[in-house]
């Protein structure tokens, strides 16, 4: 029973604070980034497994966990405001090479990170070359380049 | 995926700004929230700190028990009894804890260690040996909460009414 309770605690409050911080935690994956996810990773391990280092209780954290993920997925394929909740919606933060500076504040990106995206792929080199820039609901930023 | 597509300028997306700035509502008061849970735990509201560490005393006993109001499952507790100077006919000193508390804590270690322990009905007493017949002292009670939520104990000398004390057990 503790196993399930552990897990599934550790699984909402992660989901929780996810959430709470931000599409951008997590997403950009700087080096720091990386460091940060294996020190969460850690600490949230001890939170699940307690001192019962045996394979049953490791199996029943991860049938907990991996339960979970296919709950809330069918949850959110029948709920689109469940799934508007936990996962957020895509936002356009360029128009037509204009940046839309207040929505790009609330989001805490900057013209900087658009541009880094527009390099990748596309590989373009000013903002007007952007007809769009949308903040997706992962946190990534998709790019749609001007045809012309 | 949930199909709330809608045409924004030439893109099919289900872009909803008004959505967007519930949600950037939530997360505000979520920082806030998290900025409040940081706060209480360095002041002590989920153990160890300001709020946490007290001590309780009964002028009728000599003895005072200092605790920490809140702990955690299964980490690290300590009590300190303080026994002050008492009539001690034979220079033992006997200290008593509940049964309900023992039951709910593993102790770790006694320190000095006691030496005897006796069992009564409804406790067990640990008996210390007194360097001088009406002296006190010191004693370290090293243990781990082994239950969730309000931890009740008691404590006393044998022959003097007990000090009830109660300790939050967070999961």
């Amino acid at each position: 029973m503790d196993a399930v309770l552990r897990a599934l605690a550790v699984y909402l409050f992660l989901m929780i604070i996810f959430r709470i911080a931000g599409r951008r935690t997590l997403m950009q994956m700087t080096s720091f980034d990386f460091v940060l996810l294996l020190i969460l990773s850690e600490a949230t391990q001890n939170a699940m497994i307690g001192n019962d280092y045996s394979v049953t209780n490791s199996f029943l954290v991860i049938l907990t966990l991996i339960g979970m993920d296919i709950l809330f997925s069918y949850i959110k394929q029948r709920s689109p405001l469940f799934e508007k909740w936990l996962n957020g919606l895509p936002m356009i933060i360029v128009e037509h090479g204009r940046p839309l500076k207040d929505l790009m504040k609330k989001a805490r990106v900057d013209e900087d990170d658009v541009m880094v995206s527009a390099r990748e792929p596309p590989g373009l080199e000013r903002m007007e070359q952007i007809k769009y820039a949308i903040i997706e609901s992962s946190g990534s930023i998709s790019i749609i380049p001007n045809k012309t | 995926m949930a199909s709330g597509l809608k045409r924004v300028g030439d893109l099919d997306i289900n872009q909803d700004l008004d959505f967007q700035g519930r949600c950037w509502a939530v997360q505000r008061i979520g920082w806030i929230v998290m900025a409040l849970l940081v706060l209480s735990a360095l002041l002590g509201l989920f153990g160890r700190g300001l709020f946490s560490h007290t001590l309780i005393r009964d002028p009728s006993i000599p003895l005072s028990v200092e605790y920490e109001r809140f702990g955690r499952y299964q980490s690290p507790l300590t009590l300190r009894l303080h026994v002050d100077p008492f009539p001690s006919g034979d220079g033992k000193m006997r200290l008593w804890f509940s049964r309900d508390f023992l039951r709910d804590v593993q102790i770790q270690s006694i320190a000095p260690p006691p030496d005897r322990v006796e069992l009564s009905p409804n406790g067990t007493i640990y008996l210390f040996g007194l360097a001088q017949p009406s002296q006190g002292g010191e004693v370290t009670v090293h243990f781990e909460a082994q239950t969730i939520g309000p931890l009740r104990g008691k404590v006393g000398l044998t022959d003097s009414p007990a000090i009830a004390f109660t300790q939050w057990i967070y999961p």
